[in-house]
Formats: structure tokens, C-alpha cells, sequence
């Protein structure tokens, strides 16, 4: 180890990077067809999504009723929020058919009835559906922190529907996966449709999600989303986090193809896989790699996988050890020790950085620490899906080790917000 | 109703101010909220963030420390960065949450000095004032805590440079160019607040003669200086060939404060931003552009003192869309965001960029004020 930034993950202040951040709740909560945001907090809780609304083209769906302190200790700013909504519906061209009311951190601490907020709006504008959000990362350690509750108020939204059809819905992942990944073709064959929040373009549209046989979540953000939906519309689910791993990958499909009764063969997606390996291993074999927790959700997973074909693994960059990654985590530990675990957030970040060496990076956060230049810039897997996946990331690794990128103007294409 | 915004972005808020003041002192800067606080200023409040060696952390509160006030675990994580980071000193900034959980931040501080011997500051800053009054309050808090109460000995034809942000100049080198001008014109700068401070500057800069307050964030310290130490203030930012800003400082040093009064009747023009920055702009225009009649809309904080009759305080968004379709300005200066909210088509619009409002999203668009372009800005101004 070159640094104490170790592997134990103990509780340190948090060191923000400048590369630190993704989608924020804002963009997540605007793939809802025709919704509309109204944040309820002190004016500073707003800036940065604010602002991230900007950059990424979504600002003009939010707006922000700002609480001061003398509402705060009156406990009443509840009673604020009715009258805001008059004046934000005056002022909107088109009436939106979802109102998500965010309250930040403090409501927490403040005990706000939002099932009442909700049902007195409700009456009022009986065509617009209202969800109370929260923006409290102050719940990051519950059972259920922002990304989770959101994903649920968002699938909240789907009508139950009694009639199915031959569809899939995958839930969790942003971005869509990409249309070349071989789960197209192969639900295709078997004429299942899938569908994807971001295929829908009216609020009606969306519904037609709660026709589906099956929810796929891809990251664990959506897993009370996905029983939720089961309990309510009588969707069964299936968990996929994205993975590179092939047992996890073939594992996939073999539930799937009990869940859906059909039979899946994915023997040439593999096959294709695995030749792309072995050319991208011609490329990189002896280069150095670093893997981060931001550009993929199971960097441990990843970093066994591509170092049991043979890439040289060597700085994995994350903040935490996820339960689904634990056992890979475990294995690199008893395995591999020439591999180097650093806490991303750990307030020694600041010593080391530009110290760790120069690797090629899986992520902005490890290019970022280790000031390489040689960027695959993806977030939360990206588009990357299954088999295909593998191969896709085998092309962008080698893509990315052809030429230096500048980081600084990568990540402010991202859009990025904590 | 007047708290919703709908069009812009909410302002770079206290805790934002505190932190830009303290970046390059060489301390260890805890925001203590729960992520998006920090996000807030690393993200889009803090132009250097991106390749700085700076120590600014979130203390990432969670519930349970919330409920029970858990400022052990706090303590325990600024102990242990201290040890292994070895800051000049330790600041502890508020956020919200604190605000409604009482935290008791100089009690903080206090325990933290004593824990780890390194001077420590508490900043009970809350999210709910802007960037100004945490500049502000970060340099008194320093202030105290460094500068012992002792003989100065006055240094003649010396200034000290106050309210010099990247929240309101960015960093394309406005900070080198106002200290270059009085270099330049054979004053002696002891100290630039808060860009590439020390605290040694900050030890020598109450041998000051004069303080030269260039942002509204300066007049706070400044008030604490002339009472503390005896240094009397000018206000100016200085534009173009910076000579207005020069003659008022040269007479100053020799105890001549001018005050220059405005006419604002009748006014076709208004100026929306940061107040002291638009008050030269006015004062440029008017005595060496000679056009006048023109209004100062603060958006952030104010300063009586520094209001003509006339300027306008500008509270909320809802206050900013009366005014700015009110049909009274046929001209408008103002961040390039603010240009959504006029409805008149023939209202020209001069976009004027400020890193509290845009962030990133215009602040590569910030005008170096001391150049031609920003003189040409103004004639354009003048003549549109």
C-alpha cells in the first residue's frame, strides 16, 4: 500500500472530488413523463440541482419555494406549500400531470404530514398526481435513502392495469441499456417487448409500463420500487445489476428463463464476448488498470473478473464495500494483494493525489486521484448490459488507451451532481 | 406569495462564502452537513476546487447523529484528519440541519483546540443567508482568533484589498489585475482578501493604511478593521484602466474620502447583481462615459451605506420579474440568466455574468474588468 486511504473503509470526513457526483435526484425524477418538481427547502438546499437542471437542459420542470427560518421554527411551512402551488400552476403554461414536492434534509427533523399535504392538493387539482419526495441524504444509512424512496414514488405512478401484454419492464438503470445488447434480440425472438421510463413521452404512454410481466431492476436503488410494484400491480421482478462477471451474466438468464418460460440460448453472445477479451488483452495486457466505484456499481466484481482473464488489475478506487460486491471484495483481498484498495472518500485523499501512478481508468474518480490521462468515462455502467456489455467495455478499454482525454472538460460534459 | 422562484437558480448561500474565504489558508474547512451541502460549493460555488490541494470536507451527518446530537463521532473525524493533515487551523461550518439541531459550533471549536492544539474557528453558518455574511463572518471569526491585541505600527501608502471572491470575479486573474493597478501607481499592497492569502498576510495586513473594499463581502471586515485597528475604508472596484479607482484610493490614503452621489431619477438603466460592483459600473459610466440615471438592483447582500436614493433591494424572484417588466428600463445589466425573466422584447439585455448566480453554467463568461473589452462592454452599454 502506498497510501493509508486502506481498504478497513473506516468513518472519516468525506473528500468531495471534483469528480464526485451523478445524475442528482432532479434528472432521475424528470425521465417521469410531463412531471414537474417543486422543491420545498432553505434556498442553499436547491443550488446545486438547480444549477445541475440547467446543465443538463431540465430546469424549466422545477422551481423552489424557499423557507426561511422563521417558518422552520414555526413548523408550519407546510401550510406554505398549498398557496405555492396556486401561484407555480398560475404561472405554468401547461398544468403538469405529476407534482413532485421535494423537502430537503430538515424535514427529518420536523415530522411534516405529507399524506395530508397531499390529499388536500389532490382535491384541489384532481388531474395532477403529487408525490412528496425527499432529498435527505441524512438518510443515506436507513433502509431507505433518496434514490430509494424516489424510484418508488416514480413506479407509484403506474395505474394497475389488467391487462398484460409480452413486455419487460428494466427499472433502476437511467440510461436505458443499449439496443445492441443481446437482450433485445433475444426477448425479441420470443416477442417480448422491453420497456424503458425513457421510451415513453406522455404520461399515458408511461403507464403502458404497468402491462409488463416482469420488472428487471438493474441497480439495488430500485428494489423496493420493484416489490412495491409487485404488491400493487401484480408484477413479478427479477434483480440484474449490472455486471461483467459471465456466471453472473449466464445466471441472469437461466432465471430468466424460468420466470418467463422460454427457453434462452446466449452461446454466441458469450462466444463474442470472449473473442473481444482476448483482442482487447492484446492491447492491454501488461497496461495498468484502475476501476471506480462511480463508473461501475460492482468495481470489486469487475476487478476479479478482468483479473482472472488476465488484464493487470490494479487500484480499485471506492467508498464502501456494497453486499453485493462483498464477495468479490473478499476474493481480491485473499487473492490478490499486488491489487490496491483506496478509500475514495477518505479525508488522506488530498495527500496522495497524483501520487498513485498512471493507469488507465475505468471512471472520472480514479483518473481524477491518479491524474492519468487515459479515460474510459462512463457512470453507473452506462448503457452496458449483459453480454454485450462485456464486449462493449472491452472495445471502450481499448478505445480509451489510444488517446489521453481532458478530464476537467469530460466531467463537466457529465453534467455531474452530488 | 413571494418565496417561489421559478426561473433561476437559488444564490450561493452563507456556508459557500465562509469556505471560499478560508480556501487557501492552508486550514482544514468541515462542512458539516450530510452531502449536498459540500456539493453545493465544491461543485459550483468554488471555481479552484477542480486540482486544488485545499482541505474542504463534508462531515456527513446522518439521522441518528442528528436525533441524538451525536458531535462526538464529529470531533472524532476532525481529530483524526487533523493529525494526519496537519492544518494551519480547523473551521467548523454550519448547514441547515445543524441550524435546526442547535449544534454549538464554537463550543466545537473550542474542544477541538484543545483536543489537538491547532487553532480552530466555528462558523455557525445555515444555508439561509448568502455568500456575503459567510465571507464576512469567516474573516472576523479569523480575525479574532489570529490577531492578538497589540501595537501596530502603521505602514504609510499601504492598502489591503477586501472582497476579492471568486464568487464575484471568478479567477481570470481580476484579483492580479486590482493588485497590479495599485502596485502600478506606487501603493503598497499588504495583503489581497481572499485570493492566495496567508495568514501571515493576514497578521501584517492591520499595519494597513487603508482598506480598498471591492465586493460587498469586504465592508463586514472592513467595518471590524477600521473599529479594531483603526484603518479607515474606501469602496471601489476597479474597471478599465482602474484610474477612478487609483484617485479615490490616492486621496483617501491622505484622509480625503469623497462620497459620490448618484442621480437615479428618472433612471432608463438598471444594474441587477453583486452592490458594489455595480455601483462603479455606475460611477464608470457616469463620470468617464457620461451616462447616468441609472439603478442598482442588489440581488445578494447590501450595505445601506452604499445605496443611492433610488437602488433597489431586490428580496425574491417574484420582486425581480415586477421590477424588470415594469416597462421603467429600456436597459438592463444583469447575470445572462436573469434574461429569461423580461418579457419585453425591446428591453436590450447586457449580460454581465456572476459566479454566485450562473456557477459554472456562465462563469467561463466572466468579464476581466480591467481591460478594453469590458470598456468596450460599457460603451456598448452607453451607445445600444
Amino acid at each position: 500500500m502506498s497510501c493509508c486511504c486502506c481498504k478497513d473503509f473506516e468513518k472519516t470526513l468525506h473528500y468531495v472530488s471534483p469528480a464526485h457526483g451523478g445524475w442528482g435526484v432532479i434528472r432521475i425524477a424528470a425521465l417521469v413523463p410531463e412531471s414537474y418538481q417543486l422543491f420545498v427547502a432553505p434556498f442553499a438546499c436547491g443550488r446545486h440541482g438547480a444549477l445541475g437542471g440547467v446543465i443538463n437542459g431540465i430546469k424549466d420542470r422545477i422551481s423552489y419555494l424557499y423557507i426561511d427560518e422563521s417558518d422552520i421554527v414555526s413548523g408550519d411551512y407546510e401550510d406554505l406549500i398549498p398557496g405555492a402551488v396556486d401561484e407555480l400552476f398560475e404561472n405554468l403554461e401547461i398544468r403538469p400531470k405529476v407534482l413532485f414536492i421535494f423537502v430537503s434534509c430538515l424535514d427529518d427533523l420536523l415530522g411534516t404530514d405529507h399524506l395530508a399535504l397531499n390529499k388536500k392538493l389532490s382535491e384541489k387539482y384532481p388531474d395532477v398526481e403529487f408525490r412528496s419526495c425527499h432529498m435527505n441524504p441524512i438518510s443515506s444509512d436507513t433502509k431507505f435513502p433518496p434514490a430509494v424512496t424516489l424510484q418508488n414514488n416514480m413506479y407509484s405512478l403506474l395505474r394497475n392495469s389488467s391487462e398484460k401484454e409480452n413486455s419487460v419492464n428494466l427499472i433502476g438503470n437511467n440510461e436505458p441499456i443499449s439496443n445492441e445488447c443481446e437482450l433485445y434480440k433475444i426477448l425479441g425472438d420470443f416477442s417480448y417487448k422491453i420497456n424503458h421510463i425513457t421510451d415513453f413521452n406522455t404520461f399515458e404512454d408511461f403507464q403502458k409500463m404497468s402491462k409488463a410481466k416482469i420488472n428487471i431492476y438493474l441497480s439495488p436503488t430500485a428494489k423496493y420500487a420493484a416489490e412495491e410494484m409487485k404488491k400493487n400491480l401484480g408484477i413479478d421482478f427479477l434483480k440484474a445489476y449490472h455486471t461483467y462477471d459471465f456466471s453472473e451474466i449466464e445466471d441472469f438468464y437461466k432465471e430468466l428463463s424460468k420466470i418467463l418460460n422460454i427457453e434462452i440460448n446466449y452461446d454466441e453472445y458469450k462466444e463474442k464476448a470472449e473473442k473481444n477479451i482476448e483482442k482487447a488483452l492484446e492491447c492491454l495486457k501488461d497496461v495498468p488498470i484502475a476501476i471506480d466505484y462511480q463508473a461501475v456499481r460492482k468495481p470489486f466484481t469487475l476487478a476479479k473478473f478482468l483479473k482472472q482473464k488476465g488484464f493487470n488489475i490494479k487500484l480499485i478506487m471506492t467508498s464502501e464495500v456494497k453486499p453485493f460486491d462483498k464477495e468479490a471484495y473478499n476474493y481480491i483481498l485473499e487473492n490478490y494483494n499486488d491489487i490496491e484498495i483506496i478509500n475514495a472518500i477518505h479525508h488522506d485523499m488530498t495527500k496522495f493525489r497524483n501520487e498513485l501512478g498512471n493507469f488507465l481508468c475505468i471512471g472520472f474518480d480514479c483518473a481524477y486521484a491518479t491524474g492519468s490521462k487515459k479515460i474510459l468515462n462512463i457512470m453507473e455502467d452506462k448503457s452496458l448490459f449483459g453480454f454485450y456489455g462485456v464486449s462493449k467495455l472491452m472495445e471502450l478499454m481499448v478505445k480509451a488507451n489510444e488517446k489521453e482525454i481532458d478530464l476537467h472538460k469530460a466531467i463537466e460534459g457529465e453534467g455531474l451532481v452530488i | 406569495m413571494s418565496k417561489l422562484c421559478i426561473n433561476l437558480p437559488p444564490f450561493a448561500p452563507d456556508y459557500s462564502g465562509a469556505a471560499s474565504a478560508l480556501f487557501d489558508l492552508g486550514g482544514i474547512i468541515v462542512i458539516h452537513d450530510a452531502s449536498g451541502c459540500t456539493g453545493n460549493y465544491t461543485g459550483f460555488d468554488e471555481p479552484r476546487w477542480f486540482g486544488a490541494d485545499s482541505k474542504v470536507f463534508c462531515s456527513g451527518i446522518r439521522y441518528m447523529d442528528a436525533i441524538l446530537g451525536l458531535d462526538d463521532s464529529f470531533i472524532e473525524k476532525i481529530k483524526k484528519a487533523a493529525k494526519s493533515l496537519n492544518p494551519n487551523f480547523i473551521a467548523v461550518l454550519g448547514s441547515p440541519v445543524p441550524m435546526v439541531i442547535g449544534t454549538d459550533f464554537e463550543g466545537i471549536a473550542k474542544e477541538l483546540e484543545t483536543i489537538t492544539g491547532i487553532p480552530a474557528i466555528g462558523i455557525p453558518t445555515t444555508g439561509l443567508n448568502y455568500y456575503g455574511k459567510g465571507i464576512c463572518d469567516a474573516t472576523i471569526k479569523l480575525m479574532d482568533k489570529f490577531i492578538k491585541d497589540e501595537e501596530f505600527i502603521k505602514e504609510p501608502n499601504s492598502i489591503n484589498i477586501l472582497g476579492t471572491t471568486p464568487l464575484d470575479f471568478y479567477i481570470n486573474e481580476n484579483d492580479k489585475d486590482f493588485k497590479e493597478l495599485f502596485v502600478k501607481n506606487g501603493i503598497n499592497v499588504l495583503s489581497t482578501y481572499y485570493m492566495g492569502l496567508t495568514i501571515d498576510d493576514m497578521k501584517k495586513s492591520v499595519s494597513a493604511s487603508l482598506n480598498v473594499v471591492v465586493s460587498q463581502s469586504g465592508i463586514g471586515p472592513a467595518e471590524y478593521m477600521k473599529e479594531r485597528f483603526s484603518i479607515p475604508y474606501v469602496v471601489v472596484t476597479p474597471l478599465c484602466d482602474g484610474s477612478l479607482a487609483v484617485k479615490k484610493v490616492k486621496k483617501a490614503l491622505l484622509g480625503k474620502f469623497e462620497e459620490y452621489v448618484p442621480s437615479t431619477e428618472n433612471a432608463n438603466t438598471i444594474i441587477l447583481g453583486e452592490q458594489i460592483i455595480s455601483n462603479s459600473i455606475r460611477e464608470y459610466l457616469n463620470k468617464e462615459l457620461g451616462y447616468g440615471n441609472i439603478v442598482v438592483g442588489t440581488l445578494f447582500d447590501f450595505s445601506k451605506s452604499q445605496m443611492a436614493e433610488g437602488d433597489i433591494v431586490i428580496k425574491n424572484e417574484f420582486e425581480l420579474r415586477k421590477i424588470l417588466n415594469s416597462g421603467k428600463y429600456e436597459k438592463v445589466i444583469a447575470d445572462p440568466m436573469a434574461k429569461q425573466i423580461i418579457k419585453d422584447k425591446n428591453v436590450k439585455f447586457y449580460g454581465f455574468p456572476h459566479v454566485a448566480l450562473s456557477s459554472k453554467v456562465h462563469w467561463n463568461e466572466t468579464k476581466r474588468l480591467m481591460n478594453d473589452e469590458m470598456k468596450d462592454f460599457l460603451i456598448s452599454l452607453k451607445e445600444g
